[in-house]
């Protein structure tokens, strides 16, 4: 008796986790980059972005990624991921609306650095991953390597923009570079999934009953 | 039992986590800060008479929008009027901004010059624009040499308040003059030379000579940076860090006439100069930095090698553990022209251009009421490079507009290693290697257009591109090499360089030296 409580303890946590695990995805995945290009030096003087599209009504950002090597930086130099609406994106920057959400990146190794998101929830819509570094004192200069084409990876970018000092960013000519993003589907509360096993563990006592 | 399958599946669960997490990362890098940098690039200066085409823009037209590249267009009016390539110049300020670092060397070419800039008797005995009075004519020279030398010094303004000190190095447009630069081209009334210069039908193979005039105008409009070194009216507040031992900032310190510094006739005080930097104590990472002037008056195309050797010297004595050479030509050309068919080779076409190209021979001459002996052309240029690899320097340049990295063996065979030669003279002048048939009859480059570009030795022949070295607190050298093409691309990384074995911090690279 007491094994069967378990086990349809464990069963009902596994059904309550599983959402926010099995729908887990990528948004935007450019690939490893493999191109032979020099690569494009991530800096305070220029920045780059990548465009993306969620499609579902509610999308939940678990994780981003840049394909970053050290150049003139060094580890633990940091930058930002910032989440931009496309709306005004191309905009100068007294003028583009202010980033949808933003966090810190910190460059530890050659390859894939990614930065920690607190679950933020896009609707449906356009949007673009900017990489972005305010001053030399997050770093003087990190590369990032550029991808042979605008269109690999599992989820390949829209498009790729990319800024100068003035910091308007321009799509013409943009070099495509390593981000993923990844996400899920919105889970349902909890509370819903408890009070839906309520409602059938009643449901069956009470057709036990009339039994 | 169930609490023992728990901690199976939970250790199994932390082990697949942990795979997860580190899919796709490489080791982590080791952290060895940067404790001092300097960027380096010469060459900004543009040319009236033959701009890339590739710096023009479209003919004004007020109906639609202005600036456009066009390669049939116009210079921008600031950039023909003041001889700068401003775009580019002011995108490699912006990279190296972002890099931030402590000092930037100038290899030449700030000014297109290369006129005769002779100043009346009363100004030059009383000091300077500001002390000087009278009705006395100032040769047009002048007047042009020393507005551009103000524009440059404008240019480079912004650099000191965001931390980066400017270090000036005299190049052939600042101390030559050239017989037939423009406005000298027989052309709207122009006279067909400069009555002021050495010509080509006086005997001068180049009709580029230099004179103590030109040498003047450079130390009335740069001296104040160099002389900083012992004012310190800013150097320290802008770098974080104290010159030391300044050498070469007196004429009597300067490189003399005679032996392997060539047959000079006018003071090198200010054109050629050195300094230490003790950046830390331990490990001791103390930086010397020697500035030649590779075009003296009375021997052009000559670096002061035998004022070098001696300056080395007593720099090691003192505990120096770097050495970094900045000069503007480079002690043997490169050969970009190699893949379109061009020879560097003496008489080839475009020709050797570097100090490679001064073939006069050892003479003597009478300076100043002295008769002196001394080496000029290979046996000067041998004597200059077997001190750079005596001491494990790297040699940074410009003159070429282009961007290369090479090594080069000790020609003497005195002394191993192969030391940098690394030519950064791709400031924003016209690139050396041409676009293909020019002048441009279309706007557009390639099928489209009657130009193209040229077969390239190296794909990045046609990169405007600068030098960063970071000395690392391990004593670590590296060099970066950055920059953007010819159609003004985002910054790009260009190669990485590991130049600390040859540099005597090294002690194995230092025991092998000799040979």
């Amino acid at each position: 008796m007491k094994n069967q409580a378990v086990t349809i303890g464990g069963a009902l946590a596994a059904f309550l986790l599983a959402p926010a695990i099995a729908s887990a995805d990528f948004v935007l995945d450019t690939g490893t980059p493999t191109g032979t290009g020099a690569p494009v030096i991530l800096s305070d003087a220029q920045s780059f972005a990548a465009e993306f599209q969620v499609t579902a009504a509610e999308e939940v950002i678990t994780s981003l990624a840049a394909y970053l090597t050290q150049g003139a930086g060094q580890p633990n130099d940091t930058f930002t991921f910032d989440i931009y609406s496309n709306t005004g994106f191309t905009s100068r920057p007294s003028n583009r609306p202010a980033p949808v959400y933003s966090t810190t990146g910190t460059f530890t190794a050659n390859g894939w650095n990614t930065a920690a998101v607190n679950n933020w929830t896009l609707g449906s819509g356009f949007y673009w991953l900017a990489l972005q570094v305010s001053s030399p004192t997050q770093t003087k200069g990190l590369d990032l390597p550029l991808e042979s084409s605008t269109s690999t990876g599992t989820q390949a970018a829209l498009a790729f923009a990319s800024a100068g000092t003035s910091g308007q960013y321009a799509v013409s000519g943009a070099d495509p570079i390593g981000v993923q993003i990844q996400g899920s589907a919105v889970p349902l509360p909890a509370a819903f999934w408890l009070f839906g096993s309520g409602m059938l563990g009643l449901g069956a006592m009470a057709r036990r009953r009339i039994g | 039992m169930p609490s023992r399958n728990m901690n199976r599946a939970g250790t199994l669960l932390m082990v697949a986590i942990a795979g997860v997490a580190v899919d796709g990362t490489a080791a982590a890098q080791v952290v060895d800060p940067v404790v001092f940098s300097f960027a380096t690039v010469g060459d900004n200066r543009q040319d009236p008479a033959s701009p890339d085409p590739t710096t023009l823009i479209a003919n004004p037209n007020p109906t639609t929008q202005g600036g456009a590249p066009s390669l049939t267009g116009t210079l921008l009016p600031q950039d023909a009027m003041y001889l700068q390539n401003s775009t580019a110049w002011s995108t490699i300020q912006s990279g190296i901004q972002a890099q931030n670092p402590n000092l930037l060397f100038f290899n030449g070419d700030m000014i297109y010059g290369y006129g005769r800039p002779i100043l009346p008797t009363a100004w030059t005995s009383l000091g300077g624009p500001g002390s000087w009075y009278g009705e006395q004519a100032i040769y047009p020279d002048a007047f042009f040499e020393y507005l551009q030398y103000a524009y440059w010094r404008g240019t480079v303004s912004t650099l000191f308040s965001s931390g980066t000190y400017v270090m000036p190095v005299p190049g052939n447009h600042e101390t030559q003059c050239s017989s037939t630069a423009a406005p000298y081209n027989g052309t709207n009334g122009a006279p067909a030379s400069n009555p002021n210069c050495n010509t080509k039908k006086q005997g001068n193979l180049t009709g580029k000579t230099a004179y103590a005039d030109n040498e003047n105008a450079f130390r009335a409009n740069m001296s104040d940076l160099i002389q900083d070194l012992v004012t310190n009216y800013r150097f320290s507040n802008v770098t974080g860090f104290f010159p030391s031992s300044p050498n070469g900032l007196t004429a009597a310190t300067a490189p003399q006439p005679g032996g392997n510094n060539g047959p000079i006739t006018s003071p090198q005080n200010d054109l050629t100069y050195s300094f230490d930097i003790v950046v830390q104590a331990s490990p001791l990472i103390q930086l010397h930095f020697a500035v030649i002037d590779t075009d003296p008056a009375g021997a052009d195309s000559t670096a002061p090698a035998d004022w070098l050797a001696a300056d080395f010297a007593a720099a090691k004595a003192r505990g120096a553990s770097n050495f970094f050479v900045f000069g503007h030509k480079p002690a043997f050309t490169y050969n970009y022209a190699a893949a379109t068919g061009g020879s560097i080779a003496v008489g080839g076409t475009p020709g050797p251009s570097g100090l490679d190209a001064n073939t006069t021979a050892a003479g003597t001459a009478t300076i100043n009421g002295v008769s002196v002996s001394y080496n000029s052309g290979p046996a000067s240029l041998k004597a200059f490079w077997s001190v750079v690899t005596e001491y494990g320097a790297t040699y940074f340049c410009g003159h070429e507009h282009t961007v290369n990295v090479a090594q080069y063996p000790d020609p003497t065979g005195t002394y191993a290693g192969t030391p940098y030669h690394v030519i950064v003279g791709s400031g924003g002048s016209p690139f050396d290697d041409k676009l293909i048939n020019t002048p441009c009859t279309s706007n557009a480059l390639g099928a489209a257009g009657n130009c193209s570009e040229p077969a390239l030795t190296n794909p990045f022949d046609r990169y405007y591109a600068w030098a960063l070295v970071q000395v690392h607190q391990s004593g670590a050298v590296t060099l970066h090499v950055s920059g953007f093409s010819d159609q003004f691309g985002v910054v790009q990384d260009l190669g990485e360089y590991d130049v600390s074995s040859l540099q005597l911090a090294d002690a194995a690279a230092k025991t092998r030296r000799k040979k």
